[in-house]
C-alpha cells in the first residue's frame, strides 16, 4: 500500500463546498466543515473534481478507450477504464485510491482555523438590470485563503494494491488529475475555490509487532474512528441510505480480511488467513455503552438534563410470576419509577429504544452527484447519507473528547491466526463502506480478551436468587396469602441477555424456539422471557434480505426463519446440580455463540444479575457496571470581554435611554465610536469626548447629564482591564457600541410616541 | 343521545351477555334474576352469594384479551401511501368488526372494549380456553394479511368479580397489590405484555410471484431496482418485485386513483418553497396509568367509548384545518394520512406547512373533547361520579404532541422514530411541570445531529401550549405584516454570533445573551419600519409584552421567555410557510 499525501493549495480564493454542514448566521448554503467548524474539502468533492480532470484527460487523448463515457448508466457492467480502475465504482468495484478528507493546515503544519463569511447574493434581472425581489441570497465561505495566508489543505491517501491494477498507472493517472485541477466547489465562475494540486509519497511507517509467545484464543479488536463511518442499513430508501449505529460481525470479519491483504500482510491462498476467515467467530463492533436489554428503561418523566437508566429484571419478572398465581399488582399512578429518590407518575421508556441508537452521534449527510460532461451538479441527483460522526475536540475545550471507539470480540482462534490478527496492531484499516469517499478510516488496537469468570457468574445467579427470594417474600405479606414459591431451596435462576441476534439452528424443535439459547441443554424450564425479534426476520424472508439477514435466511427456504433480537432476557429455572455440570460450557457457549452464523457473532449471549438499582445521575451503564458518558460537560474558562458583556450591555442601555431626549446627540455619540475603532488608547477616547463635550454641551448635558454617565463608565472600562490597554480598547468600542443601539431605540420611540399623542 | 342513555345502553350489552352465561350455569334461574345477578357484576358490586355459591370453583367467565403486535412496523412497513394507508384501514376496520368476530368464534359473547388494534372480550368460561384464544388470533391474522396478535384467555372467578379494594401503599417499588375485580383487570393486562414477551412468533408465509415474473430494470410498484435484469415498459402487477406483489396478494394496498404514491408527492400537494413532509405523533398523557386505576368493567368500557369519540373528533378537526390549505386538489383526504387512528393515539402525515397548526388544533380539541366528557352531562362524568380521583385524573387529561418536519426524502419510519422522541419530550415536559397537553416540534434539515434521536436538538423548545400558540400567532404577524424574513435572519445571525463569543461562560452566558440580543433587537426596531410593525403586532398578541409596551423592558421580557430559542423557532417556522395562502383561502 503507497501512503500519499494531496495538497491543495489555495490560490488567493474563499471556498464554497456546499452540501454538508448546517448553515450559520442564516446563510442559505453552507460550506463544508468538519465538527469543530474547521473548513475542510470532503473526501468525495475532491475525488469527485480529480476524477473529473482525470476523465477529460483521458478522453482527450483517446476519446474510444481511455475512459469510460460520462454519466454512464446504474446498470452498466463492471468497467475496467483507467479511470474507474483508479476511483471505483459506485455499486460495482472499489477503487485503488483511499481518501480522507482535506484538512486546513497552516505553515507550519498545526491545523488551522478560517473564519466563515457569510456573502450576499441577488439575482440581476436581464432586462431592467436591477435586483429581482425575493432572491436575496446568503452563501458561506471561508475567508480568502492562500496569497498571503499561508495555509494550504492537506488529504491523507492511499493507493491499495489491488490484483490486475498497474500501482505505477495509477499514480502516474492520480498526479495527472491533481496537475490539471483548478477550481473545487461551488461559485468556480465568481472566483471561488481557485487552486492549484499536487501529489506527494509518503514514507510508510512500518509498525510490526511481535507475536506473543501464549496466543490468545480471543481478542479484542478496537477500532478508533478516523472519519465518518457508515455501515449501511436496509436498502437505500429513495435517495437516503441510512446506517446501522455498530458494525455486523461480517462488515468486521471483510475490514480485518482486506486489512491483511492490502497491507501486503498475507496472501489471500495461505492457510492462516483462510482459517481466520472461516473458523474464527468475529462479533458486532458496538460502542462501549451499547449493550441492549429488553428490561433496562429509562424513566422519561424527570424534566432534568439527564435521567436515570434502570434495569426493571427483578420487578418486572416477580410481577408476572405473580399475576401467574392469582396475585395482581398495579402500577402506583403516583410513583411510576422504582428508584427510591424518584416518584414520578409517567411509566419507564425502553432504554435505548432501538439497539445501539444512544451513543455514537448520527449526522445526515446531503450530497449531490456530479454531470461529468458539464461539470455541475446532475439535476434530480441529491442524495443523504446517514454516518457516524467521530467526535473532535474544539480548539477552545479543555478537556479531550471521547474518541468514538468500537469493540469486536474475536473467538475461536488458533495460533497462527491469532498471530495474524496481532499484525494489524496499531495500523490504519477501513470500517464499512463509501471507503473510497473519506469514511471507514479506523486505527485498529488489538488486544487479548480474557474469558467470563467463572466465579463472577455464580455470584450473578446468587444475587438474583437473593434478589428474587426477597422480592417474593415482600409480595407474600402484601397479599397476605402464601402461594406456592418460584424457586425451591436447591433451585437457582440462571438468566442471559443475548449480546448478538439469535438465529436458531435450522434443524431446532419448535419447542426449543420458544424456550431459548439454552433449551436444549439441559437448563430446566423457563422462569420467565422478555423476547423482542428482530426487524430482520419480522415479515417474513422478503424482510429479512431487506434488513440485512445473512441470505440463507431466505434462500430455498419455505418457511421464513424468525431472528431472535439483541437485548432479549432469558430467565431458566435450573437444579444446582446442573448448573455445576454445566455452567463453564454455557460460558463459553455465550462467548462463541450459539444457533447459526456464529462465524459473524450470532447467538453469543452473558449470564446477568439482578442490577436492579438505578443510578440517578444516568452515568452508570446498568449492564456491566462501566461508567458511560451520557452526558458532555464541558468545564470552560470564561473570556475577559464574555466576562464584562452583561455589565456593558446594561451599562449601554442605560446610558442609551438617559441620552433619549438629547436630540442631536447621535451624531456625538458616533465620532467617540469611530474613534475608538480606530485608535488603540482609551485616553485618546476620553480626550475626544471631553473635547465633544466642551464644544457641544447642549447635546452631552442637557436634559440630561450624559457625558458624565458615559466617561465613568469609560474610566471603569478602564479599571476592569487594568494595565491591558488592548483589552480597556474592546471594552469601551462595545459599551459604545451597545450605548448607541439603546439610544437608537429609545429616540425612534420618543418620537414616535410624540407622533402619536 | 345523552351520557346516561349512552351508559344505560353500555350496560345493557354487558349485561346481556353475562346473564346469559349465568343462567347458562344455572337453569334454575330466570331470566329476570339472571340480568339482575349480571347488574351487579357490571356496577362492580361482586356476584350474589348464591349465584356465586353455585359457581364454587368453577370460572364464571373469561376475558380475552387481544393486542396487535409491532402494529407501528407494520403500518410503515414500506414507503409507499398507499401500502401505510392500507394497513392502518386494515387495523382499523380490525376494531370495527369485533362484533363480527363475536358472532363468528363460538365462545365469545360480549365487548367489553375494543381500540388501537387492542381490546377485551367476555367469554364463556365453559369452553376450551387455549382453544378459544387459538381461534380469535387466527380469526385477527386472518383479517389483517401479514399482522400478528397476541391473545390471552384469563378465567375470572367469583372472587375476582368482587369490588376491589382500595390498595395499600406499593408494594414492590412501583407497583401496589390490588385485588377483586380491579385485580383481575390488572392480571390481564399483565399476562397480555407477558404473553407479547414470552412467545417467539412465526412470522406469515410470503407468497413468493409467479417465475421469472419480475424483469423489470426497476419494480414498477417500488421503483426498487432487482439486480441484473433487463429493463421492461410493463408496470403491470406480474412485474412488480416479489415484495410489492406480496403486499398486493395480502391487500395490503388502497385502491385509490387519486392517492399519490410516494410520500415526496404527499408533501407536494401543498405546493411551498421548502416540500417538506411533516409527522405528528399525538399520545394521551398517562392514559395507561389511568386504565389501570379503574377497577370495574362498565368504567373501563365508558373510558374507551369516551376516548375513542375524543380523539375521532380530534382527527376530524385536523381533516377540517387541513382543508384551509388547499389549492391544488378538492379534498383533503388526497393530502394526508391518518394512520393507526384508534384509542388514544393520532399520527398524521400531511405536507410540512399545515403540521404545526394542525397539531395545535389537535391538542386543543382533545383538551376541549375532556372538558366536555368530565363536565355535568358528560360520558366520563356520569360513569366516574363515585371515583372523584379518577374523575379529577380524567379532568386533567390531555395530551403530548411530536411534531417533526423534514425534507420529503427522509423515510417515514424514520420520521416516525423522532417525532415519537419529540412526543416523549413533551411527555416529560407535562409530568414534570403538571401541564396537561405539550407539544415539540422540530424542523430537521438535512444536516441536523441526531444523538439520541432528536431529544438533544429539541432541548429547550417551548412545550406549552400557549406558548406554541403564541409563536405561531408571532409567525402569523411576520406574514401579515409582510415582514422580510431577512431582518429575523439578522437577528438571529446576531444572537448566534455572540452565543459563540460568550460560549466560553457555559450556562451563565443565558442571561448575557438575553441582554445583548435585547440590546440589538431594539437597534433594529428603530431602523426597520417592517420589524417595529411586526413588534407591535407580537405586543397585542402577548398581554404579558403588551402590558409594559411603553416601556424598554418589553423586548428584555420578550427575550428573558427564551427570545434567541423563540427566534430560531420563527425563522425555521416561517420558512415553511405555514399558513394557507390567500388563494387557498
Amino acid at each position: 500500500m503507497k501512503a500519499l499525501e494531496i495538497i491543495v493549495q489555495p490560490r488567493d480564493a474563499a471556498f464554497s463546498i456546499g452540501g454538508h454542514t448546517q448553515p450559520r448566521f442564516g446563510g442559505d448554503h453552507a460550506t463544508a466543515r468538519d465538527a469543530c467548524d474547521r473548513p475542510v474539502i470532503p473526501a468525495s468533492a475532491l475525488r469527485g473534481a480529480l476524477r473529473l480532470e482525470l476523465e477529460r484527460l483521458l478522453r482527450g487523448r483517446d476519446p474510444a478507450s481511455t475512459a469510460c463515457s460520462a454519466n454512464r448508466a446504474e446498470d452498466e457492467k463492471e468497467c475496467d477504464c483507467a479511470v474507474c480502475r483508479l476511483f471505483g465504482q459506485s455499486g460495482r468495484a472499489a477503487g485503488a485510491l483511499r481518501l480522507e478528507n482535506a484538512v486546513l493546515v497552516a505553515g507550519d503544519g498545526e491545523a488551522a482555523a478560517s473564519a466563515v463569511d457569510v456573502r450576499s447574493r441577488v439575482c440581476i434581472g436581464r432586462q431592467r438590470g436591477s435586483a429581482v425581489d425575493k432572491l436575496l441570497g446568503f452563501v458561506e465561505t471561508t475567508a480568502p485563503l492562500g496569497g498571503v495566508t499561508p495555509a494550504e489543505f492537506r488529504a491523507a491517501a492511499w493507493l491499495v494494491p489491488v490484483p490486475g491494477m498497474d500501482e505505477a498507472a495509477n499514480l502516474r493517472n492520480l498526479s495527472a488529475a491533481c496537475a490539471a485541477l483548478r477550481a473545487i466547489g461551488g461559485g468556480k465562475a465568481r472566483g471561488f475555490g481557485w487552486v492549484s494540486c499536487t501529489v506527494k509519497e509518503l514514507k510508510e511507517s512500518s509498525s510490526s509487532t511481535e507475536a506473543a509467545a501464549d496466543p490468545p484464543r480471543g481478542v479484542t479488536l478496537s477500532f478508533e474512528a478516523r472519519a465518518p463511518l457508515y455501515f449501511g442499513y436496509c436498502r437505500p430508501i429513495g435517495y437516503f441510505q441510512p446506517t446501522r449505529t455498530n458494525a455486523l460481525g461480517s462488515t468486521v470479519r471483510g475490514a480485518v480480511a482486506f486489512a491483511l491483504l492490502e497491507h501486503g500482510l498475507v496472501k489471500g491462498d495461505d492457510d492462516s488467513f483462510q482459517r481466520l476467515v472461516t473458523s474464527a467467530s468475529f462479533g458486532s463492533a458496538r460502542t462501549d455503552g451499547d449493550r441492549p436489554s429488553a428490561t433496562r428503561k429509562r424513566c422519561r418523566p424527570t424534566g432534568q438534563p439527564t435521567s436515570h437508566v434502570t434495569d426493571d429484571l427483578v420487578v418486572d419478572l416477580l410481577r408476572r410470576l405473580a399475576a401467574n398465581r392469582g396475585i395482581a399488582l398495579a402500577i402506583d399512578p403516583d410513583r411510576a419509577c422504582p428508584h427510591p429518590e424518584c416518584s414520578r407518575a409517567v411509566k419507564m421508556v425502553p432504554e435505548p429504544f432501538a439497539s445501539g441508537a444512544a451513543h455514537p452521534q448520527v449526522r445526515v449527510r446531503t450530497r449531490t452527484a456530479l454531470n461529468r460532461q458539464a461539470g455541475t451538479s446532475m439535476d434530480a441527483k441529491l442524495f443523504s447519507h446517514q454516518v457516524l460522526e467521530p467526535p473532535i475536540s474544539a480548539e477552545n475545550e479543555k478537556t479531550e473528547r471521547q474518541p468514538l471507539v468500537l469493540r469486536s470480540e474475536v473467538w475461536g482462534l488458533d495460533a497462527t491466526a491469532s498471530a495474524l490478527l496481532a499484525k494489524l496492531d496499531g495500523r490504519k484499516v477501513w470500517l464499512g463502506g463509501k471507503r473510497s469517499q473519506g469514511m471507514g478510516t479506523c486505527l485498529l488496537r488489538v488486544e487479548p480478551v480474557a474469558p467470563d469468570d467463572l466465579e463472577r457468574a455464580r455470584k450473578r445467579i446468587a444475587d438474583l436468587k437473593d434478589a428474587l427470594v426477597n422480592g417474593w417474600a415482600a409480595i407474600r405479606q402484601a397479599a397476605h396469602r402464601d402461594p406456592e414459591p418460584i424457586l425451591a431451596d436447591d433451585e437457582l435462576p440462571v438468566a442471559i441477555v443475548l449480546r448478538e441476534p439469535w438465529l436458531p439452528a435450522a434443524d431446532a424443535e419448535a419447542a426449543d424456539l420458544e424456550g431459548g439459547p439454552l433449551a436444549s441443554e439441559k437448563a430446566g424450564g423457563l422462569l420467565g422471557s422478555f423476547v423482542h425479534l428482530a426487524e430482520e426476520g419480522r415479515f417474513g424472508a422478503l424482510e429479512a434480505s431487506r434488513y440485512g439477514a445473512p441470505k440463507s435466511v431466505l434462500r430455498g427456504e419455505e418457511t421464513p426463519r424468525t431472528v431472535v433480537d439483541a437485548g432479549s432476557v432469558f430467565v431458566y429455572k435450573v437444579k444446582q446440580e446442573t448448573l455445576d455440570l454445566h455452567l463453564r460450557g454455557w460460558l463459553e457457549m455465550g462467548r462463541e455463540g450459539c444457533g447459526e452464523h456464529r462465524g459473524e457473532g450470532w447467538g453469543r449471549f452473558e449470564i446477568r444479575g439482578p442490577e436492579s438499582d438505578s443510578d440517578p445521575s444516568g452515568s452508570k451503564n446498568m449492564m456491566n457496571g462501566e461508567e458511560v458518558n451520557y452526558e458532555d460537560p464541558k468545564a470552560r474558562a470564561g473570556s475577559p470581554i464574555a466576562i464584562h458583556k452583561e455589565w456593558l450591555v446594561t451599562q449601554g442601555d442605560e446610558i442609551g435611554e438617559l441620552a433619549k431626549d438629547n436630540r442631536d446627540w447621535k451624531h456625538q455619540v458616533r465620532t467617540i465610536w469611530e474613534a475608538a475603532r480606530l485608535e488603540n488608547e482609551p485616553l485618546v477616547v476620553l480626550n475626544l469626548l471631553r473635547y465633544q463635550a466642551a464644544r457641544n454641551s447642549g447635546n452631552w448635558r442637557k436634559p440630561a447629564d450624559v457625558f458624565t454617565a458615559l466617561s465613568e463608565a469609560i474610566e471603569k472600562c478602564r479599571m476592569k482591564a487594568a494595565k491591558d490597554a488592548e483589552l480597556a480598547m474592546e471594552l469601551i468600542r462595545h459599551l459604545l457600541a451597545y450605548t448607541y443601539r439603546s439610544f437608537t431605540f429609545h429616540s425612534a420611540k420618543n418620537g414616535h410616541d410624540e407622533e402619536e399623542s | 343521545m345523552d351520557s346516561s342513555s349512552i351508559l344505560d345502553m353500555l350496560r345493557e350489552s354487558l349485561v346481556k351477555g353475562l346473564g346469559s352465561a349465568i343462567r347458562a350455569s344455572d337453569p334454575s334461574l330466570d331470566e329476570e334474576a339472571a340480568r339482575r345477578a349480571a347488574c351487579t357484576v357490571i356496577s362492580s358490586d361482586g356476584l350474589p352469594q348464591d349465584v356465586a355459591n353455585h359457581f364454587g370453583s368453577q370460572p364464571v367467565c373469561a376475558l380475552v384479551c387481544f393486542d396487535a403486535d409491532s402494529i407501528h412496523s407494520w403500518v410503515f412497513d414500506s414507503e409507499r401511501v398507499q401500502v401505510a394507508a392500507g394497513a392502518s384501514d386494515t387495523l382499523d376496520r380490525l376494531n370495527q368488526e369485533v362484533d363480527r368476530l363475536i358472532r363468528e368464534v363460538p365462545g365469545l359473547y360480549g365487548k367489553l372494549y375494543s381500540a388501537g388494534g387492542g381490546g377485551m372480550l367476555f367469554a364463556d368460561a365453559r369452553t376450551d380456553l387455549n382453544e378459544l384464544r387459538r381461534r380469535t388470533r387466527d380469526w385477527f391474522e386472518g383479517q389483517s394479511h401479514g399482522l400478528t396478535f397476541t391473545v390471552v384467555a384469563e378465567p375470572l372467578f367469583a372472587p375476582d368479580l368482587k369490588p376491589g379494594k382500595a390498595p395499600d401503599k406499593s408494594t414492590l417499588g412501583r407497583f401496589r397489590h390490588v385485588d377483586g375485580l380491579w385485580g383481575a383487570l390488572v392480571r390481564a393486562q399483565v399476562a397480555t405484555r407477558t404473553a407479547k414477551e414470552s412467545r417467539v412468533r412465526a412470522a406469515p408465509r410470503l407468497i413468493e410471484p409467479k417465475s421469472g415474473a419480475v424483469r423489470a430494470e426497476r419494480c414498477p410498484s417500488c421503483g426498487r431496482r432487482p439486480p441484473n435484469r433487463e429493463p421492461v415498459t410493463d408496470a403491470s402487477p406480474e412485474f412488480w418485485c416479489a415484495h410489492c406483489h406480496n403486499l398486493r396478494a395480502h391487500k395490503k394496498f388502497v385502491d385509490s386513483s387519486n392517492m399519490p404514491i410516494t410520500f415526496a408527492e404527499l408533501a407536494e400537494r401543498i405546493p411551498r418553497r421548502r416540500q417538506y413532509l411533516g409527522y405528528v405523533a399525538v399520545d394521551g398523557n398517562s392514559m395507561g396509568a389511568t386504565v389501570q386505576s379503574i377497577g370495574d368493567f362498565l368504567g373501563l368500557r365508558a373510558f374507551s367509548e369516551a376516548v375513542t369519540e375524543i380523539y375521532s373528533h380530534a382527527r376530524d378537526k385536523a381533516w377540517a384545518v387541513l382543508a384551509s390549505y388547499l389549492e391544488n386538489v378538492k379534498d383533503p383526504d388526497e393530502c394526508y394520512l391518518s394512520l393507526l387512528s384508534g384509542g388514544d393515539e393520532i399520527t398524521l402525515v400531511l405536507p410540512a406547512a399545515a403540521a404545526p397548526e394542525v397539531a395545535l388544533e389537535v391538542l386543543k380539541t382533545i383538551q376541549d373533547g375532556f372538558d366536555r366528557a368530565t363536565s355535568d352531562g358528560g360520558l366520563l362524568h356520569a360513569a366516574f361520579r363515585d371515583s372523584p380521583e379518577i374523575l379529577d385524573r380524567l379532568r386533567k387529561a390531555g395530551a403530548a404532541a411530536g411534531v417533526i418536519t423534514a425534507h420529503a426524502n427522509y423515510p417515514v419510519r424514520l420520521l416516525r422514530r423522532y417525532a415519537n422522541d419529540l412526543q416523549k419530550e413533551a411527555k416529560r415536559y407535562c409530568a414534570a411541570l403538571k401541564r396537561r397537553s405539550g407539544l415539540a416540534w422540530l424542523l430537521l434539515t438535512d444536516s441536523s445531529p441526531l444523538t439520541k434521536g432528536v431529544e438533544r436538538v429539541a432541548k429547550s423548545p417551548d412545550l406549552d401550549l400557549d406558548s406554541f400558540e403564541r409563536l405561531l400567532a408571532e409567525a402569523r404577524a411576520a406574514r401579515d405584516e409582510d415582514l422580510p424574513s431577512s431582518a429575523l435572519q439578522a437577528l438571529l445571525s446576531y444572537y448566534r454570533h455572540e452565543e459563540n463569543a460568550l460560549d466560553s461562560l457555559g450556562e451563565d452566558r443565558r442571561p448575557v445573551l438575553d441582554l445583548l440580543g435585547a440590546n440589538f433587537f431594539r437597534y433594529q426596531l428603530a431602523r426597520n419600519k417592517k420589524l417595529a410593525a411586526w413588534w407591535k403586532a407580537v405586543q397585542r398578541i402577548d398581554p404579558e409584552i403588551g402590558a409594559d409596551a411603553k416601556g424598554s423592558d418589553a423586548v428584555a421580557h420578550w427575550f428573558q421567555r427564551g427570545g434567541g430559542r423563540r427566534l430560531e423557532q420563527l425563522v425555521d417556522l416561517l420558512s415553511l410557510d405555514p399558513f394557507p395562502t390567500s388563494e387557498a383561502a
